[in-house]
């Protein structure tokens, strides 16, 4: 079972190959390919006409006997008959030597050389005869056949003698009648004799010895002699062996080319057959390759091809070689050109080949594919621990799991892989486990193993896989990119990190148009794990209306003039005449994206362009060409459908594109961000008789409330009833007046009063005497030493529990978690002086604007784009000028955290603000509560 | 003096940057920036950020392993009545180790003089301590950089009216490839600030100073305005360094009399300085088969660059493109083309013809010495046996595999097994996983519109260009946002 499956792998692993290195389409014909070619011979298909044996059909020695004749080294006695179990002759002997050393063309010159000529065309000597002499020589001179064997063979007992005198005087009488002259008659009798002489002496069986020795010294073995003769005594025969021939004997044997005829007896004197001597030099045929120029090579068919090349038709077989090399071998269909081929006891041309098919195959000097024998694949696999790797001379030693050691010469081309990818003999390590895969006893493959924890499987460092995008949507537990051109989104869980300018920040402050880094700790999970968000160097600073005068396509910018700015809810004039802005992309036209060189078809016209500024230079983020007359509306957002991509502002249907500029909190967003009942300041340009937004300005008034994250900041106008270890407890402002909560932007009444938490961080402020109170005083002030305030008139007050029953203004944060919602005060802004009348008529009211300056000596801040809320109308209107208020009396919370007075410096310019202010007598208003997101 | 400048900076880069092919002109050490003109710097030694504007000198001599260079800066704030003049002689050692490179900064020489509102401030070799370290790792395609530094320095006030102490600490990063460049640069300084005798007066400020240094390649269609013109347009390659520099401070508010008042002072700033842009106009490609084609526009940038043969009537945007052309892209894309061998070389080329680098890829192969240039950067290796293969098709697994070696982040990839989350996940070759994910992530490559990557199918012509020009751009935007905005802004 587990060598099926090796098997299987290995034929995975030989797929994996061919997919990675053959190409879909091959030449494997010389001169199209980089691998080497090798055709078949020339006379390939009449080779095989003679080796039509039907005499060899269940002979053992079929496989050596198609390999004699596949390599030429054996013909059979006729082409239908090989004869596998006749004896083996001296000359057949020596013929099949000599042609495995390669010398048979000298031999078959000898042979023609000593021909003596015809007499009158009869043929009495035969090519065989006379090739014969010439093996013989040839045998001689090469030392296979020594002088005494021949003197030895030549000695043919007497009455042999005798019966060789009378054949030949029985030929010759038969030639006497034909009128030969006397010295063709001399010739004659020669040739006879001679004919005779070779049947009768060198068509003699020859005996096993004698081979044995012939094959050693065609081998070239040293003769063996004194204590190293081990094998021949395990033979009860040895004795028999001619002694000159007992030391190549034991090479032989040694060598394992030959043994006895049964383990006791090697039977010296007894014959060889012809299937035995095929057997024979099967075993040593590799070893005289090189003598005939022959070059064997191991490989798998991996492709077979037809092609058909200048009207011939031609098969290409495709190999990979055991040293995966690739070669291609082919046969010309049209020419012959062919190659035998032997497989599981068939024996033919190139046709037996399949697919898959590992051959043995044999290359001759011209490069030309002579044979090849399909092979049973042999794959054997060892399995264990590493125990040296020696990369020099790349050998490996293992130790399996049953504790044998292995010594392994790795052949250069073995495959290394850890862990199922490609690796290197220098990647192995000391005691790792690995399977190895031998083909043929070679080692093809290493496959090594590292632990791996399943707790890892694509395990990256947290927070290592990041997605950059602009927030389109964000919600409490979701947010949704746009990255490129797609969406994508992404979970947020409670433990989703925020940070912003380095800092660990609210999820609130993500606003919807932030550019935004979502890291992660999974490679399959959605789960944000930080959202970083990127500071203000991107966001718009200032939206341009302006007519455009060129643009530079290969600077990628573009001049505009007559240029105005958004502000103050109005189009304030730019102080510069012309205006150079980088643009790049986000260019659009009635409501379609155009190039920038489409742009520069539109000089002369106005656009409207959001300007960011990054590292002081002003960028394009959108630019929108304005087409058709101007419409401006400050107003709300009703009856909005994203369907019909339509909303009607002050009863007039307006649509809006993907080309439409929406700004919202100092970032571009996306249209989806617009709702009903939004304050918006809307440019609109009326186009073919309908009205196309091309700017919208959303006020950004979610500072309390529209938070993502559930939070939400609640600011109360009441009465102190009571102050208790940690709590608060807020009451009715005066007789028949519930104290108030501020709600969408104005002051409802409450009935109740209501309990809060108070804490140690709680920011106290008196803004009467303009003092601010410790929390832990202002807590305990009934259990602690008031004669520790050192200021006077604050000392005075706690003692007198002043603060009971007057005024304040409190910010509370309220948090929902699990269903329970906790409502802690962040600041109190004790207001004990006010006289109750006042708050029949309300002078309190909201504002929102952005921060224009600080002035942190004046305790001052300048508005801008301040917007006060109409409770009649219930929307913001636009204050059209700067406001500068004081901020002597205000209690200040920036990002849900009030600052004392020592940290008014940390308010930035341009960050928003709500602030709930009155009226003061003088010109200036005075802040109670400012609420900042910076 | 700027040509004699530009001289010595070019002179001084060939010198040191020899790791590094395209190295930037990072003036100085002290977080400034500049362009061909002026140098921009911003102190904080008087409690406020004083903006200084002048010019910046540097010389370099190098000797084995060693490079010595001199700055002499001069800048002024005529504004706020501000002068500095300081210099520096900085020593680098390096020492370079399987394809890094180690350096370690120390100064043999310093002496700098601030003069603002007629106080002095002055500090010399014995008074300032700075050392800094680098390394660069090279990748086929991109070489990276990073490094620290720490220094101290004590100026005296006016002589003997105490002194200031200014510590920072900086870190830098960056990288260097053909189509940008860009180096970060984040110090951050504490201030001690020690005035006695009459008036005395101390206060401690910090202050953040990021300079990046960029340097990006772009290109551009220029299209003709005549009709009747043998080319309709062609592309323009400009290439354009802008440096910016953002700070921010916390330090402490004077009042009129000099002395400390309520409250601190913070803020920021940032702004930039680019160079006029280099323009180089490319070839124009007459190709009759790519109008209209959906990937048009990349295939003609790549024929301008010469990465895909230009010269020919036709291209087939939709046939595969075989191993020997994509090499052949890539090297041109990466910029690791080699040059043209010259004539007076023919005698040793002959001598080498018959040392083939890969088998298969003969000398006169029109692609062979891209070949020989992917080679030899790392980028393509050959399919081992000592060949290339270069007439055979390229499949999308071996094209991902070369675009995430020569970025150098293979090894960026998940551990053990994982899914890259495309459905033929499980057929994907273990050899190509690592990179197919890391691709996906940097949105390099995309699987087809159904989730499916088709790692073996053979990746066409179009393909192949659409996917070099997804490496432009990355090399281009993706990599500086990664450098610069991703530090800087968040």
């Amino acid at each position: 079972m587990k060598v099926k499956l090796t098997q299987k792998y290995s034929l995975i692993l030989v797929v994996l190959l061919l997919l990675q290195f053959i190409p879909s389409a091959t030449y494997g014909i010389e001169g199209y390919t980089s691998h080497p070619v090798y055709e078949g011979i020339d006379n390939g298909r009449d080779q095989l006409k003679n080796f039509h044996f039907n005499d060899i059909n269940n002979h053992w020695g079929k496989v050596p006997i198609y390999e004699m004749a596949g390599l030429s080294l054996m013909r059979g006695v006729n082409p239908n008959k090989f004869s596998p179990n006749s004896s083996l002759t001296y000359l057949e002997a020596l013929t099949v030597l000599v042609r495995a050393i390669g010398k048979e063309t000298e031999a078959q010159r000898f042979g023609e050389m000593q021909a003596p000529p015809n007499v009158r065309n009869m043929l009495l000597l035969t090519a065989v005869h006379n090739w014969g002499k010439g093996y013989v020589q040839v045998a001689v001179d090469q030392g296979i056949l020594t002088p005494q064997e021949v003197d030895e063979i030549l000695n043919l007992t007497p009455k042999q003698k005798e019966n060789l005198e009378n054949q030949v005087q029985k030929l010759l009488n038969e030639f006497q009648n034909n009128n030969f002259t006397a010295e063709e008659l001399t010739a004659i009798e020669a040739q006879v004799k001679e004919q005779l002489e070779n049947t009768a002496v060198w068509n003699r069986p020859v005996p096993r010895q004698q081979v044995a020795a012939w094959v050693a010294r065609a081998l070239k073995l040293q003769p063996i002699y004194g204590d190293k003769i081990v094998k021949m005594y395990n033979f009860s025969d040895w004795k028999q062996i001619d002694t000159t021939k007992i030391p190549l004997i034991e090479a032989i044997l040694q060598r394992g080319v030959m043994s006895g005829i049964t383990p006791k007896s090697f039977a010296p004197k007894g014959n060889l057959t012809r299937a035995q001597m095929a057997q024979l030099m099967f075993n040593i045929n590799d070893e005289l390759l090189s003598a005939r120029g022959l070059t064997k090579k191991i490989g798998r068919v991996v492709e077979i091809e037809e092609v058909k090349q200048q009207s011939n038709n031609k098969r290409v077989f495709s190999i990979i070689n055991d040293d995966n090399s690739q070669n291609y071998l082919t046969a010309d269909l049209t020419k012959g050109t062919d190659f035998l081929v032997q497989k599981n006891g068939g024996f033919s041309l190139s046709t037996l080949l399949n697919v898959g098919d590992a051959i043995h195959y044999f290359i001759n000097s011209s490069g030309r594919v002579i044979y090849a024998r399909v092979v049973p694949s042999t794959t054997t696999t060892i399995e264990g621990f590493i125990e040296l790797v020696d990369i020099d001379n790349n050998r490996l030693a293992i130790t399996d799991f049953k504790d044998k050691k292995h010594l392994l010469q790795l052949p250069s081309h073995t495959q290394v892989k850890v862990n199922d990818k490609q690796a290197a003999l220098k990647d192995l390590i000391y005691g790792q486990e690995v399977k190895l895969t031998l083909r043929e006893g070679n080692v093809t493959l290493i496959e090594a193993f590292l632990e791996e924890n399943p707790y890892l499987h694509g395990y990256i460092p947290p927070g290592s896989k990041v997605k950059i995008g602009n927030v389109l949507l964000i919600s409490a537990n979701e947010v949704e990119l746009k990255v490129g051109n797609e969406r994508e989104k992404y979970r947020i869980l409670s433990n989703t990190l925020v940070t912003r300018n380095g800092k660990r920040a609210n999820l609130f402050e993500v606003k919807a148009g932030d550019r935004v880094i979502l890291s992660f700790d999974d490679i399959y999970s959605a789960d944000v794990a930080e959202i970083r968000v990127e500071d203000d160097e991107r966001h718009i600073t200032a939206v341009y209306r302006g007519k455009l005068e060129s643009v530079s396509e290969r600077n990628k910018e573009m001049i505009i003039y007559s240029v105005s700015t958004f502000k103050e809810a109005g189009w304030g004039t730019h102080p510069q005449q012309k205006l150079k802005l980088k643009v790049e992309d986000n260019i659009y036209f009635e409501g379609k994206n155009i190039t920038l060189k489409e742009l520069a078809d539109h000089r002369g016209k106005e656009l409207y362009v959001a300007v960011e500024s990054s590292f002081g230079t002003e960028r394009a983020a959108k630019v929108v060409v304005k087409e058709g007359s101007t419409l401006l509306y400050e107003s709300k957002v009703t009856n909005l459908q994203f369907g019909n991509s339509r909303m009607v502002v002050e009863n007039n249907a307006v649509f809006f594109n993907p080309g439409t500029i929406v700004v919202k909190n100092n970032r571009l967003v996306d249209v989806l961000n617009l709702s009903n009942n939004q304050s918006i300041y809307l440019a609109t340009d009326i186009n073919g008789g309908s009205r196309n937004a091309s700017f919208i300005s959303i006020e950004y008034d979610g500072l309390l409330d529209d938070r993502i994250d559930g939070t939400r900041l609640v600011v109360y106008r009441g009465r102190i009833e009571a102050i208790s270890d940690y709590s608060l407890t807020l009451g009715r402002l005066a007789y028949q007046m519930d104290y108030l909560k501020l709600q969408n932007h104005k002051w409802t009444e409450l009935l109740r009063p209501t309990k809060f938490t108070l804490t140690e961080d709680t920011y106290v402020y008196d803004s009467e005497i303009q003092k601010e109170i410790e929390a832990s005083y202002f807590l305990g002030s009934r259990f602690i030493n008031p004669d520790m305030i050192e200021d006077l008139e604050l000392r005075y007050r706690i003692k007198n529990k002043h603060y009971v029953g007057k005024s304040a203004f409190i910010i509370v944060k309220e948090t929902t978690h699990l269903g329970q919602t906790t409502s802690e005060i962040l600041g109190i802004n004790l207001t004990p002086d006010h006289f109750y009348y006042h708050h029949l008529v309300n002078t309190d009211h909201s504002a929102i604007a952005e921060i224009q300056k600080v002035d942190l000596d004046k305790t001052e801040m300048t508005l801008t784009n301040l917007r006060h809320w109409n409770a009649l109308s219930n929307r913001w209107e636009a204050v059209r000028t700067q406001e500068t208020i004081s901020m002597e009396k205000a209690v200040i919370i920036v990002n849900d955290k009030p600052i004392s007075r020592e940290e008014f410096y940390q308010l930035k310019e341009r960050a928003k603000v709500y602030i709930v202010k009155t009226k003061n007598v003088s010109t200036q208003d005075d802040a109670y509560i400012v609420i900042v997101e910076q | 003096m700027q040509k004699k400048l530009i001289i010595i900076l070019s002179l001084f880069l060939i010198l040191t940057f020899s790791l590094t092919g395209f190295a930037l002109e990072i003036p100085g050490y002290e977080g400034g920036i500049k362009n061909e003109m002026i140098y921009k710097e911003v102190i904080f030694i008087t409690g406020e950020p004083i903006l200084l504007t002048g010019t910046i000198d540097i010389r370099s001599t190098s000797r084995a392993n060693s490079v010595t260079e001199r700055y002499t800066y001069k800048l002024e704030n005529t504004e706020k009545d501000a002068k500095l003049t300081r210099n520096v002689t900085v020593v680098k050692d390096i020492v370079v180790n399987k394809g890094q490179q180690q350096e370690s900064l120390s100064i043999s020489g310093f002496s700098e003089t601030i003069e603002v509102a007629g106080v002095k401030y002055v500090t010399d070799i014995k008074n300032t301590q700075w050392s800094k370290a680098n390394i660069h790792e090279k990748k086929p395609g991109v070489a990276y950089f990073a490094g620290n530094w720490d220094g101290r320095k004590n100026y005296t006030i006016n002589k003997t009216d105490g002194n200031v102490i200014v510590e920072t600490k900086g870190t830098m990063v960056g990288y260097d490839q053909f189509w940008g460049s860009t180096e970060t640069q984040t110090l951050q300084h504490y201030i001690q600030y020690d005035r006695r005798g009459q008036n005395p007066l101390k206060w401690q400020g910090t202050a953040t100073v990021e300079a990046v240094h960029n340097r990006t390649k772009d290109y551009a269609y220029e299209a003709n305005a005549p009709s009747q013109i043998s080319f309709r347009g062609g592309y323009l390659l400009t290439e354009q360094q802008e440096n910016v520099l953002k700070y921010s401070y916390d330090l402490p508010r004077f009042g009129d009399n000099g002395g400390l008042k309520a409250q601190r002072n913070v803020g920021g700033n940032s702004f930039s300085l680019d160079t006029n842009p280099i323009n180089r106009r490319l070839n124009i490609p007459n190709m009759r088969d790519i109008s209209g084609h959906w990937a048009e526009k990349e295939i003609l940038l790549l024929a301008s660059l010469d990465a895909v043969y230009p010269n020919s009537t036709y291209f087939g945007p939709s046939l595969p493109m075989s191993r020997g052309e994509f090499a052949r892209a890539v090297a041109v894309v990466m910029g690791v083309a080699m040059p043209e061998e010259t004539p007076t070389r023919q005698r040793t080329i002959q001598s080498q013809q018959e040392v083939r680098l890969f088998v298969d890829v003969s000398n006169q192969d029109p692609n062979q010495k891209y070949i020989k240039a992917v080679h030899d950067n790392g980028i393509m290796m050959g399919v081992g046996q000592g060949k290339f293969l270069p007439n055979q098709s390229l499949t999308k697994a071996e094209a991902t595999t070369i675009i995430v070696r020569l970025l150098g982040f293979e090894n960026l990839a998940p551990v053990q097994r994982y899914n890259t989350g495309f459905k033929d996940d499980a057929s994907m070759p273990q050899w190509a996983k690592n990179s197919i994910y890391i691709a996906k992530e940097l949105s390099l490559v995309k699987g087809t519109n159904d989730g499916f990557f088709q790692p073996q199918k053979p990746m066409t012509k179009a393909e192949v260009v659409t996917l070099l020009t997804n490496l432009i751009h990355y090399l281009q935007k993706e990599l500086r946002y990664d450098y610069r905005e991703r530090i800087i802004n968040y």
